[in-house]
């Protein structure tokens, strides 16, 4: 009989750190892991089926443990969690939401981490218009890199493991890709927080590397720019319009264009809550995102329920396994002061790092009104701005009743944040705490099917 | 022989641990669906299952995500025209 069970929901880098912390305290445990992806590694750790696993220490094949008892739940999303008598009911349902079940723990560790943060321009639903993300997915596990003149175009650091994964992929494939990375911010910004980087030099170096890798693969580099329209014809993208921006992403200029038929876009990323929000977990504003509040051992406000990596904000990968070693060690009750340094360092990284990409509401100012901010329900930005300017929306919510911005399959999690950030801009207010707070509950966290749940 | 799944009624190839959208977009296709009120052709845009712009019709079950679900040996996948939904 298990002396605990615990749930780590989300089989990134925060989970596998939780589950390697608990598989070595070699207590009899019950684990059950869910992710929604088909292999565990999150999105940091995506990579080709039959490879090796990237971070071998975190490998869960590898873990000798035979105290642990480990449930795997791939492609597997949770839908709702029930909190009876002091233990959790967990629902969960397959990725076509056909095949619901439930499992039962005492405890939960949640690492739901981010998705991307993207935000609109003209034509950007256009096929051949995607996250940076899913660019580097398609390249890194599937070798699929569907274009020749790339752009990727954002904000945040992201965009450099994604150029190298692009140039490393093409070159083995033989495929002669260009790749341009267009970023909204100054480099020199990185000037202003050089105690960050003191604290981890090894960051230093990984920067400088990259800089060296684009200059050696001749990756054309642009700053203080960024995209405001994909130009498209017959179905095909032909190029995208650069614009020049301040700091505050506002630009008075026409811009200039430049060749491409492939554009990934990315500004950083946000914390994926809507389990945080289901479970109820108290949360907070950190660097414009709400984030679950958590104690130095990752505790949340619910008795039983750990939270580690980017839902306590957002931070990268090594923050992500200080943060999940921590909530596992806590569980198994085991000193961590050594990663309790380790997160303190990244923390003040991560923090440096939202200084020098901040996104300030200057891309609003100049984008036409036409251009689709709800890709599902089909909404338009000039339909957001005239339901808070006519109809008194004040909300990410009230523009969502009246305008369905949000309201179709992906409930919001691709322009919500937008959505807000308009009406914010037209009502001129200043950024809302509670309301950004309450925006993000969604009664029903994954796709289930009716059929699904009478099974 | 390469491991197939009919797109349209054309035949895919794909490896094993494809997505449906991997094997789709490396044949050099782009489109995936069309959408509901506008008419606009869609495709793979977030990659990891959360913004639904991938969906299609697998085996006659309408809106399922392309980048999430695996490619399999047969199954019919088609070009999603609006909601899914017979006329």
């Amino acid at each position: 009989m298990p002396a605990t069970s615990v749930a780590i929901i989300g089989a990134g880098p925060a989970g596998l750190s939780a589950l390697r912390q608990l598989a070595d305290s070699k207590r009899a445990i019950r684990v059950e892991v869910i992710d929604s992806n088909p292999r565990y590694g999150g999105q940091y750790w995506r990579h080709r089926e039959g490879d090796p696993f990237p971070e071998s220490d975190l490998d869960p094949t590898s873990h000798s443990s035979t105290d642990i008892r480990i449930n795997w739940h791939l492609s597997t999303s949770v839908w709702q969690i029930e909190n009876v008598a002091g233990s959790f009911r967990i629902h969960t349902a397959s990725s076509s939401g056909e095949k619901s079940s439930t499992v039962e723990v005492e405890k939960i560790i949640i690492a739901t981490g981010a998705t991307e943060r993207t935000l609109p321009f003209k034509n950007w639903t256009a096929p051949g218009v995607m996250s940076a993300g899913a660019l580097q997915s398609l390249a890194k596990e599937y070798q699929v890199i569907p274009g020749k003149e790339i752009v990727i175009a954002g904000s945040g650091v992201f965009a450099l493991p994604v150029a190298k994964t692009i140039k490393e992929v093409s070159s083995k494939l033989g495929a002669d890709v260009n790749v341009t990375v267009i970023e909204a911010q100054s480099i020199f910004r990185w000037w202003r927080n050089s105690f960050a980087f003191l604290l981890n030099p090894s960051k230093i170096l990984e920067a400088v590397g990259y800089l060296f890798f684009m200059k050696r693969h001749g990756v054309k580099r642009l700053s203080k720019r960024i995209v405001r329209e994909v130009k498209v014809e017959t179905g095909e993208i032909v190029g995208v319009m650069a614009v020049k921006v301040k700091s505050d992403l506002s630009s008075d200029t026409t811009g200039e264009m430049l060749a491409a038929d492939l554009v990934a876009t990315s500004f950083g990323f946000v914390p994926d809550m809507t389990l945080a929000s289901i479970l109820g977990l108290e949360r907070k504003n950190h660097n414009d995102d709400a984030v679950v509040v958590v104690d130095s051992n990752q505790r949340t406000s619910l008795k039983g329920v750990w939270a580690a990596g980017e839902i306590t904000g957002i931070g990268g990968h090594e923050l992500a396994i200080s943060e999940g070693a921590i909530a596992a060690l806590d569980i198994v009750q085991k000193s961590s002061k050594s990663w309790k340094w380790r997160r303190f360092r990244q923390q003040l990284f991560a923090r440096g790092l939202a200084k020098i990409y901040p996104i300030f509401g200057g891309w609003i100012e100049s984008l036409d009104d036409s251009t689709i901010l709800c890709r599902c329900e089909e909404v338009s930005v000039g339909e957001i701005k005239q339901s808070a300017r006519e109809l008194g929306a004040d909300s990410a919510r009230t523009a969502k009743l009246f305008t369905r911005a949000g309201m179709g399959l992906c409930q919001g999690r691709i322009c919500q944040r937008n959505v807000k950030e308009i009406i914010d801009f037209v009502r001129k207010d200043s950024k809302n705490v509670s309301d950004a707070n309450r925006e993000t509950v969604r009664p029903i966290g994954g796709v289930v099917t009716l059929g699904g749940l009478s099974d | 022989m390469a491991k197939t799944f009919s797109f349209d009624g054309e035949a895919i190839s794909f490896e094993s641990g494809d997505t449906i959208a991997a094997a789709i977009l490396r044949s050099g296709r782009k489109s995936l669906r069309r959408t509901r009120f506008h008419g606009e052709e869609r495709s793979i845009f977030c990659g990891i299952g959360q913004c639904f712009d991938c969906i299609v019709i697998i085996d006659g079950r309408s809106n399922q995500r392309a980048c999430l679900l695996r490619a399999e040996e047969g199954i019919q996948v088609e070009h999603q025209e609006g909601s899914g939904q017979v006329q």
